[in-house]
């Protein structure tokens, strides 16, 4: 927020335009509702984005929205500055396992190994279930 | 979290790249590289998100152990990989709890208020924002937070929410519109 507070960058007080883009989903233009708005104008939006300098949204009717937006600049400025308590790595490093970190492969990509056993029950299961699938198609054919 | 440098983008993401290699091939204590570096804008995130420090660190602590154990899985960039992680953290937070109260202790940077009376009404904007912000939606609160807290560009925070910087540039307009509805009366 007020990336370009201090800056003398000139605004010409266009609006700016929005590209057109009916292609976009519906679920990226819905705004879940909420509590009560206030109205700002368009150019104190673009000054919060850093978009315009501070002079151009210096006028009489937008002035108790900057004077609101700079004041909570105050609050916002020191949650900026917030660090990780210190003994949050210990406890990281504490937790986390003592091996290194595994490839979680799933099953259908993990190499299988086929034994004589192995594969004398799988040439068994299928002589079964095709001797049973005949079976059942020639009775229904009957 | 990520500079603005194009150069500096790739620099820190392939060493982010080689850490991970060496953290995979055994060398555990490397991890703390990773914690190091992204540690500080994670927690600011759990911490405006929840408004709690107990949660944000429990937060952040179960984000990192779950990207240590997936860190083989990890494609692209970490910084970001990792940031879904602790949003997505908060998001099943806000939604299995409701709060009634919302503090947070002190950051360790000095104050730079002079008198008790500043620092009194300091205590006061936080506590007022604090509940102000957590009576927005989560998405509205999520954008506000990575705009105004986190300082990052639109087009940063659609390619980490997977969604348009139209449809971010909106939610953070209301999530403004409905944090002066609340308190300008107090503080315009």
């Amino acid at each position: 927020m007020f990336d370009d507070l201090q800056s003398d960058g000139l605004n010409d007080g266009r609006k700016r335009e929005r590209p057109a883009s009916p292609e976009r989903p519906l679920s990226d233009r819905e705004v879940p509702l909420g509590p009560p708005t206030a109205a700002i104008a368009d150019a104190v939006h673009a000054w919060l984005d850093g978009e315009v300098p501070e002079s151009s949204v210096r006028r009489a009717e937008w002035s108790r929205d900057v004077d609101f937006w700079k004041r909570m600049n105050e609050d916002l400025e020191r949650r900026r500055r917030m660090r990780t308590p210190a003994h949050v790595q210990g406890r990281i490093m504490e937790a986390i396992p003592q091996h290194a970190p595994q490839m979680i492969t799933p099953w259908w990509r993990r190499e299988f190994v086929v034994t004589p056993t192995s594969a004398l029950v799988a040439a068994a299961t299928l002589l079964a279930v095709a001797v049973a699938a005949t079976a059942a198609v020639l009775r229904f054919a009957r | 979290m990520r500079t603005t440098e194009p150069e500096q983008i790739v620099d820190q993401d392939d060493s982010d790249q080689r850490v991970i290699q060496r953290v995979l091939a055994g060398d555990r204590d490397e991890f703390t590289v990773l914690i190091t570096r992204y540690s500080d804008p994670l927690y600011r995130h759990a911490l405006c998100m929840t408004g709690s420090p107990d949660v944000a660190e429990d937060i952040l602590q179960l984000s990192f152990i779950k990207a240590y154990q997936h860190l083989a899985e990890v494609r692209g960039r970490f910084d970001a990989w990792v940031f879904r992680i602790v949003a997505n953290g908060c998001k099943d937070w806000l939604k299995n709890i409701r709060r009634s109260h919302l503090s947070y202790d002190e950051d360790d940077q000095p104050s730079g208020y002079a008198t008790p009376e500043e620092e009194l009404d300091r205590t006061e904007l936080r506590s007022d924002l604090d509940v102000a912000l957590s009576s927005l939606p989560a998405s509205l609160r999520e954008a506000f937070v990575m705009k105004h807290v986190e300082g990052r560009s639109y087009e940063e925070m659609a390619d980490l929410l997977g969604t348009t910087v139209g449809a971010l540039k909106m939610r953070v307009h209301r999530a403004r519109e409905a944090l002066q509805a609340l308190l300008e009366e107090k503080y315009a």
